[in-house]
């Protein structure tokens, strides 16, 4: 008991008075405990960062993956052309839809994508395709022409009714960061391209886990023995991940960054997804604001064709873009593009994935790439603009950039082709005829089916391929005399005929609240009482403002509302000479009406949606609503008629190949329209500025050349005579009923013809002729 | 996917197709013969004149299918056949006359109305294809319970084709 106090107390003396010894002692045992709880709290802090690091990264990175892996956006397609025996169709035109396709002429027909002509025709090995009615497999067909003609079709020695080729891809919504990309499947990348990857990017990909530094090593040493960079050290995965997450600046954490993604990513997925993501995402190119993604779209984007129909030095062509989009650019620098594709072709024949052979043949081919940018497949930004509305009303921006939606189009590729050319050739030559400065007149056209309303080409300005101001559908301009045939309308429903006399003499209106206005006539003149067919065809301001003040501005407004679904913006009197702004598609609208015989047809550019997996998911039927009655429509047709074969139509050269239609001037000359159809097509042409200065051009020198140059390049489709009862003859300048003995006559719908006066002279009794045909007929 | 299309009404313009009925399409275009039945498959209602076929035999070859469709319930298949034989003949009122048909099978009534008028509007002087579409017209008006609107079509013209 007595020696722990004793003990205690040694122990405190010894704290009390250390040694210099022990004091180093105690401060290294210190420093050291200090150091390990250091270490150990620090490590244990690392180890919690970094993984909550990496589970960031692996988060971010599936999360990526898998939303970029199906990330898909919409694809949109032209009406498909249908072969049919009867079908007014070339040979030649027929092949040039082939090529516009990406057929290629072989001799064996062995693929599909090919096509072989033959005398008196071509036969054709279709590709399979999923149309959105049904699915068509692979098939080889024969059709053969005589003349314009398609006069059979047949499919292994069997007739054929019908069978279509299957649609242009037009375009797709891809999101507003400018990437574009066809997705393929794993099953539809073929094995040269799958295999050349990997022996021109990343040898050991199958092996490794992300990176690899006997890569890094190789790549190196090539390059070191090569003077210039031949190789890159980076994995497929390792550009993969560089082109999903991270940017182009060359430091030492992004380095880092980017083998931690690469190691993670390889964890999570297998090698397959991950060469297929490397083949949907690989940049390949800018088109504009459009960034060519994907070897699925670069095959449609350098070659015209899907990718599984690419031959090896193609295949070649499209890896050796992946190292320098812009460096190995085919369409600028096409012989730097051989070159760098010649090299990966010896290392396909140094890998054995190509024969001798086929390495010999695939050196000496060209590249073999489209003419330009834009001609592969097809683009038609302005017709795209028309689809983007209308599927706004229903479909979500998003779903249109990322649900892979395949989107069915009325557009017809040869007609927008050729009205395309007509707007640019024709404003060309009137500039050079009279002296204007090139370039400075624009135009734009829209063509519908004239019973379906379906739009078969839409043109946006002058330059068809390039994304713009959209003329068709955003100009807002005056419509000029196009306008008229709405007076006229309303005049016949409300008891007027086409004899009905009208007073084309000087007037001054002042509509309440409103300015007083004078309008003239085009050249100046009056010309007194005529008929409204006459003042309607030589397009008469103050017979119009005539028959428009006498039908009432109100019903003709009303009418205007019924037939296009909207009020006028002008109230006033000057709206009858078409001082009432309107797009080229409003107007198609306005005249869908006409020339389908009196539905409410409004132009439509949508047939199907279907979804990725081609399930239908919306139909777009047709929209007809009746809103004329067909005897009045037809009647207005008729004058429309007359309107081309003696008024401002005149000196169309089909004027009188069964054509309708109007021109329109606006004040100043500023604005040049014109609106015609025949039996299956209306058209609706505006020439103008930019800038609203005059052009010096009327609808007739303007509009109706585009229209002229168009129908030359599809042929007119007459209007076929309504067999009606109610036809009756009356003379041109005074409305008169007459006869083509005692007068310059037209023959036209009129429904009180015990009304009409006769022409003093004429004898309306049928002469011997007519009488013996009316005995014998049957 | 969640699209707005899908909540979509039937109303208005745009049909949304019924995917129970339509499915992915199955059936291929190979080979394609005629169907020799291309009149009408009767309703029971009334007793459609024989109407001259489309003249091309692209056209009747879709009518045909799109008849057979139709016989099958599947008037959204119907339409879209019938369509594409409009975009070949947009101005035969036979098929306009059967796409108000089928429209009217899917229940679309104001589309079948406005259809069945086009079928009047392009029949023109030709009979049979006028009392079709005019009782077709009747059909669509029983269907929407103007019952006597039909009555006076049909007293009209099934006299008249009788």
């Amino acid at each position: 008991m007595a020696k722990k106090p004793a003990t205690r107390r040694r122990t405190a003396d010894t704290k009390k008075k250390p040694t210099g010894r022990g004091w180093l002692a105690i401060l290294r045992r210190w420093l050291l405990q200090l150091l390990l709880k250091t270490v150990l709290w620090g490590g244990l802090l690392a180890i919690l960062v970094g993984t909550g690091y990496l589970y960031y990264l692996d988060r971010s990175i599936s999360k990526t993956f898998e939303g970029r892996r199906w990330s898909v956006p919409a694809q949109i397609y032209a009406q498909p052309v249908e072969l049919y025996a009867g079908k007014r169709l070339t040979n030649a035109e027929l092949q040039v839809e082939l090529q516009r396709l990406g057929y290629r002429q072989t001799s064996d027909l062995s693929q599909p994508g090919s096509y072989q002509p033959i005398a008196g025709g071509v036969s054709i090995h279709l590709r399979a395709f999923a149309f959105m009615d049904a699915p068509r497999p692979s098939m080889r067909i024969t059709v053969m022409f005589v003349g314009s003609r398609l006069q059979r079709l047949s499919y292994d020695n069997r007739p054929l009714d019908l069978v279509r080729l299957e649609p242009a891809v037009i375009g797709s919504f891809f999101p507003s960061h400018g990437e574009d990309r066809v997705i393929l499947t794993p099953d539809e990348v073929p094995a040269l391209l799958a295999n050349g990857l990997k022996a021109v990017e990343d040898r050991s990909f199958d092996d490794h886990q992300g990176f690899s530094v006997a890569g890094i090593l190789r790549a190196a040493l090539v390059n070191l023995r090569s003077g210039e960079a031949r190789q890159g050290g980076s994995t497929l995965t390792q550009q993969l991940v560089k082109s999903y997450f991270l940017t182009n600046e060359r430091t030492i954490e992004r380095k880092l960054r980017e083998l931690a993604m690469s190691v993670i990513l390889e964890l999570r997925f297998s090698k397959e997804d991950i060469l297929t993501a490397y083949i949907n995402e690989i940049f390949l190119g800018q088109n504009g604001a459009r960034a060519i993604h994907g070897f699925g779209l670069g095959s449609q984007y350098y070659f015209n064709k899907p990718l599984n129909e690419l031959p090896a030095h193609q295949i070649a062509s499209l890896i050796s873009i992946i190292r320098g989009p812009s460096y190995y650019n085919p369409f600028r620098h096409p012989e730097r593009t051989i070159r760098r594709r010649n090299r990966i072709l010896d290392t396909f024949l140094a890998d054995g994935l190509i024969s001798n052979a086929a390495h010999q043949d695939a050196i000496g081919q060209s590249l073999g790439v489209v003419d330009s940018p834009n001609s592969g497949g097809a683009y038609y930004p302005a017709f795209m603009d028309l689809v983007r509305v209308e599927l706004s009303e229903r479909y979500s921006a998003d779903d249109l950039r990322t649900q892979g939606l395949r989107i069915f189009t009325t557009l017809q590729p040869s007609i927008q082709a050729n009205a395309q050319r007509a707007v640019s050739a024709t404003l060309r030559s009137i500039e050079n005829e009279r002296k204007q400065e090139p370039n400075s007149l624009q135009a734009s056209a829209v063509i519908t089916d004239t019973q379906t309303g379906e739009v078969l080409a839409l043109v946006g300005g002058r330059q068809g391929r390039v994304d713009g101001f959209n003329r068709a559908i955003n100009a807002q301009r005056p419509v000029g005399s196009v306008i008229k045939p709405l007076i006229v309308l309303s005049a016949l429903e409300n008891g007027f005929e086409w004899s009905s006399v009208v007073d084309d003499a000087s007037i001054t209106l002042t509509p309440p609240n409103g300015e007083p206005w004078s309008p003239r006539n085009y050249d100046g003149k009056t010309r007194g009482e005529l008929p409204i067919i006459k003042a309607l065809a030589l397009s008469l301001n103050l017979a119009m403002v005539d028959l428009g003040n006498r039908v009432g501005i109100g019903t003709v407004q009303g009418r205007f509302q019924d037939l296009v679904g909207y009020a006028p913006k002008n109230p006033y009197p000057s709206f009858f000479l078409g001082a009432e702004p309107m797009s080229p598609l409003q107007l198609t609208e306005l005249y869908g009406n006409f020339a389908s015989g009196g539905f409410h047809t409004p132009p439509k550019s949508v047939i199907a949606v279907l979804d990725e997996q081609g399930v239908p998911v919306s139909h777009h039927p047709f929209d007809v609503t009746q809103t004329i009655d067909f005897a009045t429509a037809s009647s207005l047709n008729a004058g429309l008629q007359l309107v081309m074969q003696r008024g401002t139509g005149r000196s169309s050269p089909f004027s009188n190949q069964g054509v309708a239609g109007k021109t329109g001037t606006s004040n100043d000359n500023r604005d040049s329209w014109f609106a015609g159809f025949d039996n299956s097509r209306l058209s609706v042409i505006w020439v103008g500025r930019d800038d609203n200065k005059p052009t010096d051009l009327t609808g007739t020198s303007g509009a109706m050349r585009i229209w002229n140059a168009i129908a030359r390049a599809e042929g007119p489709d007459p209007l076929l005579p309504d067999i009606r009862e109610d036809l009756v003859a009356i003379e041109y300048d005074t409305g008169l009923q007459a006869t083509s003995k005692c007068a310059d006559v037209v023959v036209l719908p009129i429904r009180q013809p015990d009304n009409l006066q006769i022409k003093s002279g004429c004898s309306l009794k049928p002469s011997f002729g007519e009488r013996l045909r009316a005995i014998f007929k049957p | 996917m969640t699209l707005m299309s899908g909540c979509a009404s039937t109303g208005g313009n745009v049909g949304v197709i019924d995917r129970e009925k339509q499915g992915r399409p199955q059936q291929t275009e190979l080979p394609q013969t005629q169907d020799p039945q291309t009149k009408e498959p009767g309703t029971g209602k009334v007793q459609v004149p024989v109407i001259a076929p489309p003249r091309s035999s692209a056209a009747q070859t879709l009518l045909a299918r799109a008849n057979t469709a139709l016989r099958d319930n599947a008037p959204a298949t119907a339409i879209l056949l019938l369509e594409r034989a409009v975009r070949i003949e947009p101005r035969e009122a036979q098929l306009w006359m059967r796409l108000s048909k089928a429209h009217l099978d899917k229940g679309e009534t104001q589309i079948a109305l406005q259809h069945a008028r086009k079928a009047i509007a392009l029949a023109g002087t030709d009979r049979n294809k006028q009392t079709g579409a005019w009782l077709q017209l009747a059909n669509v008006y029983e269907a929407q319970g103007r019952d006597s609107d039909a009555l006076s079509i049909r007293q009209r013209y099934e006299r008249g084709s009788g």
